[in-house]
């Protein structure tokens, strides 16, 4: 054992027993080495002096004013109005998160209804029908054919079909 | 774990047991106290500090859980307590070279001192009370973790694993700071160790 590896176990001499057989070769080393030895004595020595300084007594009503102070605590928190009592420090993240969750879920639903419209109408713009919007003009006559056809000695609705498909 | 009395007890005081709050402040009040004072140099201070410490443990014990020792648990939040009172100290210095200083132990005032590197050591009359000022002002020169580590093993004679659970750093790096810690006190104090 050398000088450095023998300074680096003093933690285990002043820590542990003199028994421990894990700090022998250190004890063998500080029989033998006299700058070790000093090292050694003086970082005992620091040690034990910094044990031998005295400790501070706390003050004899300390318990009581640290009970006291739990009263105080407690009372002011019952005297407290509810306002406070709500967990402010969940609820607020809780409560911007939902909002966010429903601004998010509109936007979408909404995006997802135009997606589905502008389908239709790009379905619509190939249709036949739709070519040939002249027919539709009039919209009123066309939604109230169902009721207008029994006056008509003609189904207008297969003419208009049928002029469809023969176009 | 093993079994330990102190978190039988905090496990009542979880549950709102006044009487079980009270034996734990009784019986840790000294070791937090010299712990503090030893950190912040002022017994009035460390007192008012170790009184916050333990509100602070009636206030969230409902959050405790017995996973460690009580003391590891209440070692911690004494070192965040302290390091809060250090870094709020390095934003408003208040310290005057003018201020004295309370002694503890005697209850004397003494001026403020600055230490003098180059100062003669002290005459064999005045050894001991020069060293037990050599001491404080050593201990309050270690940076914190140091300190922290050290007054931990004194006061608490706390086992390694739970001076690195409080500091919450590896066991070997404990063992580098105490052993750093002890280091510095030697080469501070070795004007005033007695051959």
């Amino acid at each position: 054992m050398n000088c450095a590896q023998c300074q680096a176990e003093f933690d285990r001499l002043l820590d542990g027993s003199t028994a421990d057989p894990a700090s022998t070769p250190a004890r063998q080393h500080l029989a033998a080495c006299h700058n070790c030895a000093v090292a050694w004595r003086d970082y005992e020595s620091a040690w034990n002096a910094f044990l031998s300084t005295p400790e501070v007594e706390p003050s004899s009503n300390f318990t009581a004013r640290v009970m006291g102070q739990i009263d105080r605590e407690e009372r002011e928190r019952a005297a407290r109005p509810w306002f406070p009592l709500i967990p402010w420090r969940w609820l607020a993240p809780a409560t911007a998160a939902a909002t966010l969750l429903i601004a998010t879920t509109g936007v979408w639903t909404t995006y997802q209804r135009d997606a589905e419209q502008s389908v239709s109408q790009e379905l619509a713009a190939n249709l036949p029908v739709v070519q040939h919007l002249e027919l539709l003009s009039d919209f009123d006559v066309i939604s109230n054919l169902d009721r207008i056809a029994p006056q008509l000695d003609h189904d207008p609705i297969e003419e208009m079909l049928n002029a469809l498909w023969n176009s | 774990m093993p079994f330990d009395p102190d978190t039988e007890l905090m496990l009542k005081v979880r549950r709102g047991n006044r009487a079980a709050f009270e034996a734990l402040v009784v019986k840790y009040q000294r070791p937090v106290i010299n712990t503090i004072y030893r950190s912040v140099g002022d017994l009035t201070e460390a007192e008012d500090l170790a009184q916050n410490v333990f509100v602070q443990v009636w206030k969230v014990r409902g959050r405790y859980k017995p996973t460690a020792k009580f003391s590891t648990w209440l070692f911690t939040i004494v070192r965040n307590i302290c390091l809060n009172e250090v870094r709020r100290r390095a934003r408003h210095p208040t310290d005057s070279l003018d201020k004295p200083v309370t002694d503890a132990t005697d209850g004397n005032e003494t001026p403020w001192q600055v230490p003098d590197p180059h100062a003669k050591p002290p005459s064999d009359e005045t050894l001991d009370a020069e060293l037990r000022r050599r001491v404080d002002a050593a201990l309050s020169a270690l940076p914190e973790a140091q300190r922290t580590a050290m007054l931990l093993l004194r006061h608490q004679n706390m086992p390694y694993e739970e001076i690195a659970k409080v500091m919450r750093c590896s066991l070997s790096a404990t063992k580098s700071l105490i052993h750093r810690a002890r280091t510095l006190l030697r080469d501070q104090l070795k004007p005033y160790l007695r051959p």
